[in-house]
């Protein structure tokens, strides 16, 4: 009686959590009937003016700004917590490393909230009034803060990726004479090619993924930046910004196609890296 | 000298150097935060000008303390992580003892992929109930339940995932003993594995309870406003320490309410790092 009770009761649970994404998508998919039907409305998403009184929500600019501001926040995060992970993993004297590690525990624990918080506060008016550059709020802005918040969960993704490799080949890599930094680099990071690539996607989604940063330090013009120092707004953004004002239908219809591109673009991130890890398996 | 150790040389400096920065970054936060902060930093942090304890329990209204805000985010993580955290332990443990083949491999699948979902997707879910909802009741609107319902499926895979990955990570022997002394699969679920798995799913709840306190991309959509007070009950309005932090971000009233939000922002981040400080050193001991 009791096998059975624990055994419907667990499966009900985990049917629920795998249903979530489905009933996510049916929800969007079903509010969003009136746009799929309207053919004109469907054209103008891939424009990029956004105007839904007049039946234009174009959603071009904010899908490039999304883009734009995760590609750049990426190239300053990337390079800077692979450093910090080499460093974690054996550059550094080990005391160092140790306290290190816990550095990068403590800074990918502040809430996303107080970066922007202190961003707005100290960055904003610093890129403003010292350097000159518009009204602060920025793609700059944005993209240095979301960098930097991105940078130690880079690091402690990627020093948790390449341990397993750099404690195995220590001892060989002693063996023949290479120094630490010499085996990190001409050994272990050749051979763990593909974490390195999938923790680029995993760090990617959540670059797409952020919404408090460039809600609050990208000045959410709905154009697109001719350069760094102007404003731009991302599809995350652009939702929580309509919803707060609109009430009218067809932008509400927009936000759906919104929504539904944030989830194809993290689903073809969790697919591309998940076979990654399928042929490493294959080659082990 | 050979370009190999130029190289070598110089990733070696840098990091050293980057290191050195990140170090200095986190004392800036801090020392920055400390500053904007200390006006507020006194008896009339919480309460402001209102009598503490009718205030604690909402009798008077505060209107220039934290409290309001603390107390619903307290609310509402307590609501979020009772609701996700039994169905996620049920679900991990249904991934981990009972589905296998195909179909255990699509389980997984599915909440990874909720685990990497934008959370403002999350809001928008809370945001699409309420506007069907509407249809059957038309006074339907958002609220501390749904937020706390919503937040509770932004942290349910993390948890799920946590429980799974416990209870995989169980000794072979452990498995053993319990099969060898007679116990059937319910009974040694219960009574021998969750038990021993239950360091690392405390450490998984308690970075869930992190993670539900500093969202606001999911409140934001789903019943969080500036100045509501203590809700009264689970249909109200509420308020949230980070939601303040943002809000006073764009717009304050005076200098008083800004030095707030730096306490806010300070608080929150202490809250924080206490939480992933609790979970690593459980981590650590289910670990030795």
């Amino acid at each position: 009686m009791s096998e059975r009770l624990l055994a419907t009761a667990a499966a009900f649970a985990g049917g629920i959590a795998a249903c979530a994404v489905f009933a996510i998508l049916a929800l969007l998919l079903w509010l969003g009937l009136p746009l799929w039907r309207d053919p004109a409305l469907l054209i103008s998403l891939a424009g990029s003016s956004w105007n839904p009184a007049a039946g234009e929500i174009g959603l071009a600019s904010m899908a490039a700004g999304t883009l734009l501001l995760a590609a750049s926040a990426l190239l300053l995060a990337y390079p800077c917590g692979l450093l910090l992970a080499l460093s974690t993993l054996g550059l550094a004297p080990r005391p160092l490393a140790a306290a290190m590690r816990t550095l990068l525990a403590l800074l990918s624990g502040i809430p996303t909230v107080v970066y922007a918080f202190v961003s707005v506060w100290l960055l904003v008016p610093w890129l403003r009034d010292s350097l000159g550059l518009g009204m602060g709020y920025s793609w700059l802005a944005a993209a240095l803060t979301l960098g930097v918040m991105l940078t130690p969960t880079v690091a402690l993704l990627l020093s948790g990726a390449l341990s397993p490799t750099f404690t195995r080949l220590q001892a060989a890599g002693d063996a023949l004479g290479l120094s630490r930094v010499q085996l990190l680099l001409w050994v272990v990071l050749p051979a763990e090619r593909r974490a390195l690539l999938s923790a680029l996607l995993l760090s990617s989604g959540r670059a797409v993924g952020d919404t408090l940063i460039a809600l609050m330090v990208s000045g959410n013009a709905i154009w697109l930046p001719a350069n760094p120092t102007e404003p731009l707004r991302t599809l995350t953004a652009h939702i929580a910004i309509t919803l707060a004002a609109d009430t009218q239908s067809q932008a509400y219809a927009a936000i759906y196609a919104a929504s539904l591109l944030l989830l194809a673009y993290v689903a073809l991130v969790h697919f591309l890296t998940a076979s990654l890890s399928d042929e490493s398996a294959h080659r082990h | 000298m050979n370009p190999r150790t130029v190289i070598e040389r110089t990733v070696v400096a840098l990091s050293t150097l980057l290191a050195a920065a990140f170090a200095g970054l986190l004392l800036l936060i801090l020392g920055f935060l400390l500053m904007g902060a200390w006006p507020a930093l006194n008896g009339r942090l919480l309460f402001g000008d209102a009598p503490a304890w009718p205030a604690l329990s909402g009798q008077v209204p505060v209107w220039d303390g934290l409290w309001p805000a603390l107390a619903g985010s307290l609310m509402l993580v307590t609501l979020a992580i009772g609701i996700a955290l039994p169905l996620s332990i049920a679900a991990g443990i249904h991934q981990a003892e009972y589905a296998r083949g195909r179909r255990g491999r699509l389980a997984y699948t599915l909440v990874d992929l909720l685990a990497g979902m934008p959370s403002i997707v999350m809001g928008l879910t809370g945001f699409m109930l309420i506007l069907l909802l509407r249809n059957i009741l038309p006074e339907a609107n958002t609220s501390l339940l749904l937020a706390a319902c919503c937040v509770a499926l932004l942290v349910l895979p993390y948890l799920v995932q946590a429980t799974r990955v416990s209870l995989h990570q169980l000794p072979a022997e452990l498995r053993l003993s319990a099969q060898a002394l007679g116990l059937s699969q319910s009974q040694a679920i219960l009574h021998v594995y969750l038990p021993a798995a239950s360091p690392g799913i405390l450490s998984g709840c308690i970075l869930a309870i992190g993670r539900a306190l500093e969202d606001v991309a999911v409140i934001l959509l789903t019943g969080v406003v500036a100045e509501t007070g203590l809700p009264g009950s689970l249909f109200d309005k509420f308020e949230a320490l980070p939601f303040f932090i943002m809000v006073t971000a764009a717009e304050y009233r005076d200098e008083a309410q800004l030095a707030r939000a730096f306490a806010a922002a300070l608080l929150l981040m202490s809250l924080s790092a206490l939480l992933f400080a609790t979970a690593r050193q459980l981590q650590k001991r289910s670990l030795s």
